[in-house]
């Protein structure tokens, strides 16, 4: 049941409605039904693993509650973390590491097979598991308590419009503003409707169905016609364009579909965090991981990055642990070394605008931080090569064409000038919305402006939709 | 963020639909004129009306732009004297299903019979794989009129089947693919980069569908079981491209006990690739050769001379 499916929007059509009929403690049960039911119309045999995640991590966070600070209260935080990531494990990174080890073995002349499983990756398995995760982290640190019942905390792993690609939402501990109201909290008080929540709520369903199916998927033909193309055929230009496509491809689709999350809960009366702040728009790797999958990115901050020493300990030890941040943060997408590489990459670039204090907030002129954008742009770009790449071997062939081919050809003229057609508009109203600091700025603007970007995003959406619809990339993950 | 109430909403919600109501208008109004195809399409009624009005029998050559190429009734008379009223009817980019709703939708008003139906074809235009055009489905060739049958058989999915609703109420919805052509085809280069990108989604659709042991024909099937049961007849004719391509045996069979019949025109006339300068549809010069031939082969077949005349002249 995808966000720009007709199916979904009849689902969402009938529940908002009879959620709003029911009185509260009816309203969680009934949220709670209708998430399990938009889960499992992709495959009902998921259901039962979100349900044991879902009554393991309540239980262990009652127990880590009850007991003493110290090995106690680590204990159970141990069982959900081995648990959690044994199921992560098992489902999405086992094969890869049976076939990479059966390589590394027989490479060495030991013949060993390791047995692979033909399992299917649950749906939005790692977003459910870090966001219940930390939930087990914020009891034991003290910051929070526990669900108040165990249907709320149900409802909260389970929300449908983040369920399968977030934002990882937080309970709601303390200390954690940044992040907007924990979600926990906000599922355990009553909800009341506002009448501004339509128009925010408008918002961001319009602007996010308008990334996804006329950015995202257009963006997605371009990228997989250039991708899959054989490689003897393509030119500099040509992978370029395709990799610029992919750029957009990947903030349009996901960014797409937090935004409609944001406006399909807003409509019931629930905020979710923003997720995606024009990241292109960044001027160095810190700033950009402040920008882009922000839900991810300070899940990994405060659980991963904090928890190694963070900038506590040498700069060395500092350097060390933002690498494994992100070669973790890569790993998190998947099994592939594509992805490891991908951490790696903005792993070694966080140190290295650290290492000559390039990312340091300066004031600097419009010439000066659009050139910083550019660069940093680019630099984003080639980790989506790194992130979008079957293999090593297609990013050094993209790399080696696109640095040593200047061949123009009418294919690469299209795809550039398509790119612009598609996403030049977006990014200039980023760039006002940035200017305005407020990633809802276009709902206090006047209803004629409003009504005009509205209609903007209509005409897109009913004339340029692409020739396929594609799900969302964050699926997979 | 400051809150908005939801009637100061509702006039955006007035304006843009304002917007929708006017560039539907202005739709309806240059719809006939935004291409060849359309002010053909919009023509069929009074090209069936036509053809009512002339005496029986009546052939109706229908099919798509090779239709509209290669198929010439002036050339076809030349060699057969005694060759009926003819019509075609020949929308752009259509094959059997699209095929199979103009005849229900038009040709079934034809009064006076009975009326050969000459589909014409290449390929696999046939078969069950053919892509559907919703949009123009409930636009222009099904209808609502069709749509209980059109959701039995063709069109299963939910998302398809709003499209279908959407194209059938809004012209704006049914031509949204010629207003994106238009604008997109200004663009340089953008042909070029569309084969592309068309050749890689029809390979991504083959690689997705679920391997079967294929061609399948239950659309032909269902056509055919269509014409017979109003009492016309069909004929298939395979047209030639630069490169020959073989017809189905399964194809000839379900034709053949649909009560049809195949002729085969492929290597009925020696083409070579000049004739074809855009690598699929006959040259000015090359369409008239093949009219003939059809028209010799037509005259000479028992079963179109059985369909119109009910016996075999000589």
């Amino acid at each position: 049941m995808l966000f720009n499916s007709w199916t979904f929007w009849v689902f969402f059509a009938l529940v908002l409605p009879t959620y709003w009929l029911l009185p509260f403690r009816a309203q969680t049960r009934f949220l709670l039904a209708a998430s399990y039911l938009f889960y499992g119309w992709w495959d009902w045999r998921f259901l039962p693993l979100i349900a044991f995640s879902t009554v393991m991590d309540f239980y262990l966070g009652n127990l880590v509650a009850a007991a003493p600070e110290g090995v106690p209260r680590q204990r159970y935080v141990y069982i959900s973390v081995v648990v959690n990531l044994s199921l992560l494990g098992m489902f999405k990174y086992y094969n890869f590491f049976a076939h990479e080890v059966t390589g590394a073995l027989n490479g060495l002349g030991l013949s060993v097979s390791l047995p692979l499983v033909e399992l299917i990756l649950p749906v939005g398995i790692s977003f459910y598991t870090f966001q219940s995760m930390s939930y087990v982290f914020d009891i034991a640190r003290g910051v929070t308590k526990p669900a108040t019942n165990f249907w709320n905390f149900a409802l909260y792993v389970s929300f449908f419009p983040h369920l399968v690609a977030g934002p990882i939402m937080r309970s709601g501990a303390k200390g954690q503003d940044e992040l907007g109201r924990g979600l926990l909290k906000q599922l355990e008080v009553p909800r009341a409707w506002i009448e501004g929540s339509f128009a925010v709520g408008l918002y961001f369903i319009l602007i996010g169905l308008f990334k996804k199916v006329v950015i995202g998927d257009n963006m997605a033909s371009l990228v997989d016609t250039i991708f899959t193309e054989d490689a003897s055929t393509l030119t500099g230009p040509e992978c370029l364009a395709a990799v610029y496509a992919f750029a957009w491809q990947i903030y349009a689709d996901f960014s797409g579909y937090s935004s409609i999350a944001q406006g399909v809960a807003k409509w019931m009366g629930i905020d979710l965090m923003h997720n995606f702040k024009a990241p292109y728009l960044a001027m160095s790797p810190s700033d950009f991981w402040r920008r882009w999958h922000i839900s991810l990115s300070t899940w990994l901050r405060d659980y991963l990055y904090i928890s190694l020493g963070g900038n506590r300990g040498s700069e060395v030890a500092t350097y060390c642990n933002l690498m494994i941040t992100m070669v973790l943060g890569g790993l998190w997408h998947g099994a592939n070394w594509t992805f490891l590489l991908w951490g790696f990459f903005h792993g070694a670039l966080l140190c290295l605008y650290r290492l000559f204090s390039w990312g340091q907030s300066i004031s600097v002129t419009l010439a000066g931080r659009a050139w910083r954008v550019v660069l940093m742009f680019h630099f984003v770009c080639f980790g989506w090569l790194l992130f979008r790449a079957e293999d090593l071997s297609q990013v050094a062939t993209f790399m080696r064409l696109i640095l040593t081919d200047f061949q123009m050809t009418p294919v690469a003229m299209s795809m550039l000038v398509l790119i612009a057609f598609y996403t030049l508009p977006l990014s200039l109203f980023e760039i006002w919305v940035e200017s305005r600091k407020d990633m809802g700025a276009l709902t206090e603007a006047g209803w004629a402006t409003r009504a005009a970007v509205y209609t903007y995003f209509l005409v897109m959406l009913i004339f340029f939709p692409a020739p396929t619809a594609h799900e969302f990339i964050y699926f997979q993950f | 963020m400051s809150l908005f109430t939801f009637s100061s909403e509702l006039k955006v919600i007035a304006a843009v639909a304002l917007v929708f109501g006017a560039v539907e208008l202005g739709i309806r109004g240059i719809e006939a004129d935004l291409s060849i195809d359309m002010k053909h399409i919009h023509a069929i009624p009074s090209i069936v009306e036509s053809l009512d009005r002339q005496p029986a029998p009546h052939m109706v050559f229908l099919g798509n732009s090779l239709t509209r190429v290669s198929i010439q009734p002036e050339a076809i008379e030349e060699v057969w004297p005694t060759a009926p009223s003819m019509a075609r009817i020949y929308p752009d980019d259509t094959t059997l299903l699209d095929w199979h709703y103009v005849y229900q939708r038009y040709l079934g008003k034809v009064k006076s019979g009975p009326n050969l139906i000459v589909v014409s074809f290449v390929r696999s235009q046939l078969d069950d794989s053919q892509e559907l055009h919703i949009d123009r489905l409930g636009s222009h060739f099904a209808g609502f009129q069709f749509a209980r049958e059109l959701f039995e058989h063709d069109v299963h999915k939910l998302g398809d089947r709003m499209e279908f609703m959407l194209a059938g109420v809004f012209r704006t919805m049914a031509n949204r693919e010629r207003v994106q052509y238009r604008v997109l085809a200004s663009i340089p280069g953008y042909k070029e980069l569309a084969d592309a990108v068309n050749y890689r989604v029809r390979a991504k659709a083959s690689e997705t569908a679920s391997p079967s042991r294929g061609p399948f024909y239950t659309r032909l099937h269902r056509f055919l079981s269509t014409v017979r049961t109003r009492g016309d007849k069909v004929l298939f004719v395979a047209i030639p491209l630069p490169r020959p391509y073989k017809v189905a045996p399964e194809l000839r069979d379900t034709i053949r006990r649909g009560g049809g019949d195949l002729i085969d025109m492929q290597g009925a006339e020696p083409f070579t690739g000049q004739d074809f300068p855009d690598g699929y549809h006959l040259s000015e010069a090359a369409a008239p050769r093949f009219s003939r031939a059809l028209g010799r082969a037509m005259a000479r077949n028992e079963f179109t001379q059985a369909a119109l005349y009910g016996h075999v002249e000589h």
